[in-house]
């Protein structure tokens, strides 16, 4: 991984690192993969940190990234720049976790990934297993509960309670009005809590 | 009681991060309400896992910038050849558009249909009449058969290429119009009134069909009579001497182009 980033940053040095992300999304249009890959670079590990909370699965969610960026770079010419290129990007990013999402049967394959990364989550030093465990139990009952939802609040719970973006960010992404966000998140906490509920009261997290 | 539980659960609802500060109200309510407490803890169990799942460390992407460059260029190139194609298929298209218009168009082989067009713009001048084919069998039936069969030779004798006329027409839209530009032909008293005479159902019926047959054929004064029946049997003439009948092959050319020998196939041929 590291010999990646390393080339990947030696490969980055031809284009100019202080410009905006309009600016290098004006060369990527024009063929430049200099610019390109700055943008890459740039972007790769939030779009990835989101797509993973969507999916769990690191390396499905490095399948949707690159779709991400393969998508981004193929259709730059249909980016007016009306919003940021960051924003843009998340866009594109979500609605291919929503397809990725329609195409499988989710509940299996959740039970497949959870199982998966149950290790991962089990960090080499940890200091208390028993700690480890309870917090294991938290994440599971946290994301089990999380992609039990609709898309569409699952979406709203990512970005603006676990990615604290803020509400105009997610109207743009979203395509819709700060107000009707802000109530769209509203209910997508309620029916997170609603699913969360029961099962931080198996783990005794709640009474 | 109610309206401090909806209040409080939407406070709880719409609070972004941490616990937040309860307004004064809010919080009396919450120590007297068992609802509330739930609701409350629950708040708190969110928040606090809300903040777990935010500081959970998220793993590092893996994925080199060569794989992505990699996929970019392979989609170029899978579609390069189509992106070539596309406008060579556009454009190949209209040239064979254009070349099957002027296949259409150009008369290959045809022969001059003057006069069969001439009679057909003749037949179309006249009033309409039915487009039953006259059929020979009626010949030798009872009198009201033998009326249908000078009917039909009637029209045969009107419009013997009338066939040939329509099917030119509907062939291509060139011969259509060359069709319709053509003059009517020019009309001879004589054939005026024999059409007219023809065109009354009792003088058909009286007369026998010797006379019919025996009668100059319409729109032609120099050609003998002729008649043209349905016999799509044979490609031969045949003659009926009970009646004295000639019945020809399907014919779609004029009596005179038949009856010198050249083959009216052409003409359908051509288009």
């Amino acid at each position: 991984m590291e010999r990646a980033l390393a080339m990947d940053n030696l490969h980055a040095g031809a284009v100019d690192r202080t410009l905006t992300d309009e600016q290098l999304a004006a060369k990527a249009r024009e063929g430049d993969t200099a610019a390109m890959e700055e943008l890459y670079l740039r972007y790769r590990q939030p779009v990835f940190r989101i797509v993973y909370r969507s999916t769990r699965n690191i390396d499905e969610a490095e399948d949707i990234v690159q779709d991400v960026f393969l998508k981004a770079f193929e259709h730059l010419h249909t980016f007016r720049e009306r919003s940021r290129f960051s924003t843009w990007l998340m866009r594109i990013a979500l609605n291919l976790c929503t397809d990725r999402a329609r195409m499988r049967q989710r509940r299996q394959e959740l039970l497949e990934r959870e199982a998966e990364h149950k290790l991962a989550w089990c960090h080499p030093d940890a200091p208390d297993p028993i700690e480890t465990a309870q917090r294991n139990a938290f994440h599971e009952a946290f994301y089990t509960a999380l992609n039990q939802l609709p898309d569409h609040h699952r979406q709203l719970i990512i970005l603006r309670d676990l990615e604290e973006m803020d509400y105009e960010a997610i109207a743009q992404i979203l395509g819709t009005s700060v107000g009707a966000v802000k109530l769209r998140v509203m209910r997508a906490r309620r029916a997170f809590k609603a699913k969360l509920e029961p099962l931080l009261r198996a783990i005794g997290e709640i009474e | 009681m109610r309206r401090l539980c909806r209040e409080l659960e939407r406070h709880f609802e719409s609070v972004e991060s941490g616990a937040g500060h309860l307004p004064g109200a809010l919080r009396a309510h919450l120590a007297e309400c068992a609802k509330c407490q739930r609701a409350w803890r629950l708040h708190q169990a969110y928040q606090r896992a809300l903040h777990a799942a935010r500081h959970e460390p998220t793993p590092a992407c893996e994925l080199p910038w060569s794989r992505v460059q990699a996929q970019l260029a392979a989609r170029a190139v899978s579609r390069r050849p189509l992106a070539w194609l596309h406008p060579a298929l556009g454009w190949g298209m209209a040239v064979a558009v254009v070349l099957a218009v002027g296949a259409a168009l150009l008369p290959f082989g045809a022969k001059p249909l003057s006069q069969g067009e001439t009679l057909a713009q003749a037949h179309r001048s006249e009033p309409r009449v039915p487009d039953t084919p006259p059929k020979a069998d009626t010949v030798r039936d009872a009198a009201g058969a033998v009326r249908s069969e000078a009917q039909g030779v009637a029209l045969a004798r009107v419009d013997p290429r009338a066939p040939a006329a329509r099917t030119v027409a509907q062939a291509t839209p060139r011969m259509r119009d060359s069709a319709r530009m053509q003059p009517p032909a020019p009309k001879t008293p004589q054939t005026d009134a024999y059409a007219a005479r023809l065109r009354d159902p009792e003088v058909l019926a009286r007369r026998p069909i010797d006379e019919v047959m025996g009668a100059p054929a319409f729109g032609s004064a120099s050609e003998s009579p002729f008649t043209v029946a349905s016999l799509p049997l044979t490609p031969f003439g045949v003659n009926d001497s009970a009646t004295g009948v000639e019945y020809l092959p399907i014919s779609y050319g004029s009596p005179s182009s038949y009856r010198e020998g050249s083959n009216n196939e052409a003409i359908i041929g051509s288009f």
